[in-house]
């Protein structure tokens, strides 16, 4: 995108979440997007091309939702920046498409007259008509044009109604700036703020050119994180607007006030709407949906309905691709001789590679089911009816499908968070997202559940009751977890829950698709390099340095990973596990479920794949060690199990969280925190149980 | 008369009269709409009391009570 | 003479990746802070 002429005009889309700014920016651009990120922090940057009704070439910015200009959050301090012509490698926009819910106008205006007074040329869209229609809201186009000497174009971005029209204001060169004056500050404040901007200029704060609404936006930054802003200035930021405080207390809400007064100046001319609330879909929806009983009912269907789609639709896809990759690695196989380069694709870059795309068909349905709850308005009400359980560990409603997607795998779990505006708790909600027990480790608890009760001594129930009481150990730890993290790690103040109620509306699925497509390409990109170079690394720590023989067990023990096995040793034995468990572990941190494939490689067990557990699981049963006691003795089989509950063992984890928290400070405190607990509580329960002699 | 928003009951509406100012939670509040002298109503609370969902120029908000009772009101 | 060739291709592709993920955690270090994006002049 950087390779377009400079003389392409840069269009930003901005408005209020929920407003359908994002369909219409995929309705626009269809695939001719670039996503990235803006560097240092993990909000999406969205640009795209599009050709207006003229065959211009035009290119779309697609800026953060946000509610206002004053940030509080990274995404809101990005489109504020971007509106500023404060990020130096983002252009500030030419013009500007500010996207409006037409069934929530009057609220909507309030960001809309934050970007009117920046003096940009302006589209207003007003988007989402046929919902302010059932209101029986009518707004007057042509009138508000009139007043604010700008386009204003009405759209349904669902039904494409209005996108010629919209393609036509695009194509537009002579809009003038709007005419919507700025906004009255309090007395005494606007002295205030023209000192503040000079000593701002001479900090070297901002640009010498920049107007009052610079040091305003500046000043009233409620973002925690600060983002876009040095270290150094914060210091000078923070003592300019104390001293603004003392002398002019509550200028802020003033200023807030103002501005709605002049919106409500506006809709007096523009809005007609009834005194009375109509019955529309939305609070007939509602009714059933928010019901104490019907509600919370249904949102079980509706989390029913996802697993069964994760975990049942999902298997068939996932055996597909593990088909698709066993039957590339045969192939492989058969077309070369013997050789270290066949084993190295064979058993090292295939299964490695695999074990983690397999998880691709349940990543696909998970963002496809989120995307179609976020654009039919269900996912605020999820988030309203979990908010009271999920305040109880001091989280808030929208944390409750992240970490639900974890079980399935954290990955998405950790990516799903973005939709999470409070920095905090979406900090949290990541942290503890792993603690869910995903379906990686299902396979390695079947395998030492089998090994615990062998089928036939006792019912399948209670074998099922042991798996239940794991997952339910991981969600109590996550529980416990987040409510620690809250009261003593990260202290502040509590964010508080604000969430808009949108109307209910049908999902624009081409935008939806183009979303999953996006994640899946992330996701596959990741498994093509990252995950690829780590797999080829873990086969080589045990494949050298190579014995003589042909014994694999052998082979193993001598290897980098079998030395690193005993190394740890020392370390593992108090939890009860020998070297060969050690070998386990650490070729887990690769993916869980490889322990399973690890383990058969360590004691040399043919075709030890997940459909056939058995060879493996009596083999494991009946290892002894040196002096002929049991290794898996029931206690070390639940003292790994607590181990595997708790620890994290993930590397692809561990690099999405680094990505989607931005450092590496995180990642590290995440995997120190779930492996430090993990170990500990192993070696308590090892510890304990040998202490009363089991 | 309830004093506060968290105290108005399901289905009532009333006029906000008053909000601390200089706190940026209520800020925010401020900014979807809720400044003194609105009318705001609530829609329904959720089963175990909290949060509310309450109507403002036309909008659906929800919040906690911990939000809401910061913000007296009077008689509509 | 063909498991030979297969050996020193194994070990190539293994050099091959530990090098490029060095070179990513170098190139990683060298900015740091803000990230160069923040319009603070670094």
């Amino acid at each position: 995108m950087s390779a377009a002429a400079p003389e392409t005009p840069l269009i930003a889309i901005v408005g209020n979440p929920n407003s359908g700014k994002t369909t219409l920016f995929n309705l626009l651009t269809g695939l001719k997007q670039k996503v990235a990120n803006y560097p240092g922090v993990t909000v999406e940057k969205k640009i795209g091309e599009c050709y207006s009704q003229h065959g211009k070439k035009l290119r779309l910015i697609d800026l953060p939702g946000a509610y206002s200009l004053n940030a509080r959050s990274p995404d809101e301090a990005v489109l504020r920046d971007v509106l500023l012509g404060r990020r130096p490698e983002t252009p500030r926009p030419d013009r500007v498409v500010c996207v409006l819910d037409s069934a929530n106008f009057e609220r909507n205006l309030y960001m809309a007259g934050q970007v009117l007074e920046l003096g940009l040329p302006t589209i207003l869209v007003l988007n989402m008509v046929d919902v302010a229609e059932q209101r029986e809201w009518r707004i007057d186009a042509i009138k508000l044009s009139e007043i604010l000497g700008i386009p204003v174009v009405k759209t349904n971005a669902i039904s494409g109604q209005g996108l010629i029209e919209l393609k036509l204001a695009l194509s537009r060169e002579d809009i003038s700036p709007p005419k919507w004056q700025n906004a009255a500050l309090p007395e005494g404040v606007k002295a205030a703020l023209e000192h503040s901007r000079d000593e701002m200029r001479q900090a070297g704060v901002i640009h010498t050119r920049s107007s009052l609404l610079e040091p305003l936006y500046l000043l009233s930054d409620h973002d925690p994180t600060h983002y876009g802003i040095a270290d150094t200035q914060i210091a000078r930021i923070h003592e300019l607007r104390s001293r603004m405080e003392t002398d002019f207390p509550g200028w802020e809400d003033a200023l807030v006030a103002e501005r709605y007064r002049r919106i409500e100046e506006l809709c007096a001319q523009v809005l007609k709407r009834p005194d009375q609330e109509i019955e529309t879909i939305t609070t007939k929806l509602d009714r059933i949906l928010l019901h104490p009983v019907l509600g919370f009912v249904n949102l079980l269907l509706v989390l029913g309905l996802l697993f069964f789609l994760i975990f049942k639709v999902a298997e068939g896809p996932m055996g597909w691709i593990e088909a698709g990759f066993g039957q590339f690695g045969a192939w492989v196989e058969g077309l070369m001789s013997p050789g270290d380069f066949r084993d190295l694709i064979v058993n090292g870059v295939v299964p490695g590679v695999s074990g983690v795309v397999i998880f691709l068909p349940q990543i696909l349905i998970l963002f496809f089911f989120i995307g179609i709850m976020e654009d039919t308005g269900y996912m605020s009400r999820l988030a309203f009816i979990m908010d009271w359980a999920m305040s109880k560990v001091g989280l808030n409603g929208k944390s409750f499908l992240p970490f639900l997607s974890s079980y399935a795998c954290a990955i998405p779990g950790v990516m799903a968070a973005r939709t999470i505006d409070s920095p905090k708790d979406r900090l949290i909600t990541i942290l503890i997202a792993p603690l869910a027990s995903c379906s990686a480790r299902l396979p390695v608890y079947s395998l030492l559940i089998g090994v615990l009760f062998p089928v036939g001594e006792v019912g399948a129930f209670v074998q099922a009751g042991i798996m239940l009481g794991l997952y339910s150990l991981g969600t109590l730890g996550a529980f416990f977890f987040a409510w620690v993290f809250n009261k003593f790690v990260m202290k502040g103040s509590a964010s508080p829950m604000i969430l808009e109620m949108p109307s209910y509306k049908m999902p624009a699925l081409k935008s939806i698709l183009l979303q999953v497509w996006q994640r899946a390409r992330m996701f596959l990109v990741r498994a093509g390099t990252i995950i690829l170079g780590i797999s080829i690394l873990i086969w080589a720590a045990s494949t050298y340095p190579k014995t003589a023989g042909d014994d694999s067990a052998k082979q193993m023990e001598h290897s980098f990973a079998g030395r690193a096995g005993k190394l740890i040793e020392p370390a593992i034995a108090p939890l009860g596990y020998d070297w060969k468990i050690g070998i386990g572990l650490i070729g887990s941190f690769a993916a869980r479920e490889v322990f399973n494939s690890t383990m058969s490689v360590v004691y040399a067990v043919e075709s030890g794949d997940d459909d056939n557990l058995a060879p493996l699981r009596d083999k494991l049963a009946a290892e002894r060690r040196p002096d002929g006691r049991l290794v898996y003795t029931p206690l070390v089989c639940i003292s790994l199990l607590v181990f595997y509950v708790f620890a994290m063992q993930c590397v692809s984890t561990i690099a999405i969280v680094k990505r989607e928290t931005g450092s590496w400070k995180w990642a590290m405190f995440q995997l120190g925190y779930m492996t430090g607990t993990a170990y500990l509580l192993s070696l308590l329960i090892f510890q304990i149980g040998s202490a009363l002699g089991y | 008369m309830p004093a506060t928003l968290a105290e108005l009951p399901v289905g009532s509406s009333a006029i906000v009269q008053a909000m601390p100012t200089g706190r940026s939670c209520l800020t925010r509040l401020r900014e979807m709409g809720i400044v003194p002298g609105t009318r705001v109503s609530v829609t329904r609370r959720a089963p175990l009391g909290e949060p509310i969902e309450i109507c403002v120029r036309g909008s659906h908000l929800s919040m906690r009570n911990h939000e809401a009772a910061f913000i007296a009101i009077s008689a509509a | 003479m063909n498991e030979n060739w297969q050996s020193i291709a194994a070990i190539a592709v293994i050099v091959v990746t530990v090098v490029l993920f060095i070179a990513r955690a170098a190139k990683r270090r060298k900015k740091p802070g803000c990230g160069g994006s923040c319009g603070c002049g670094k």
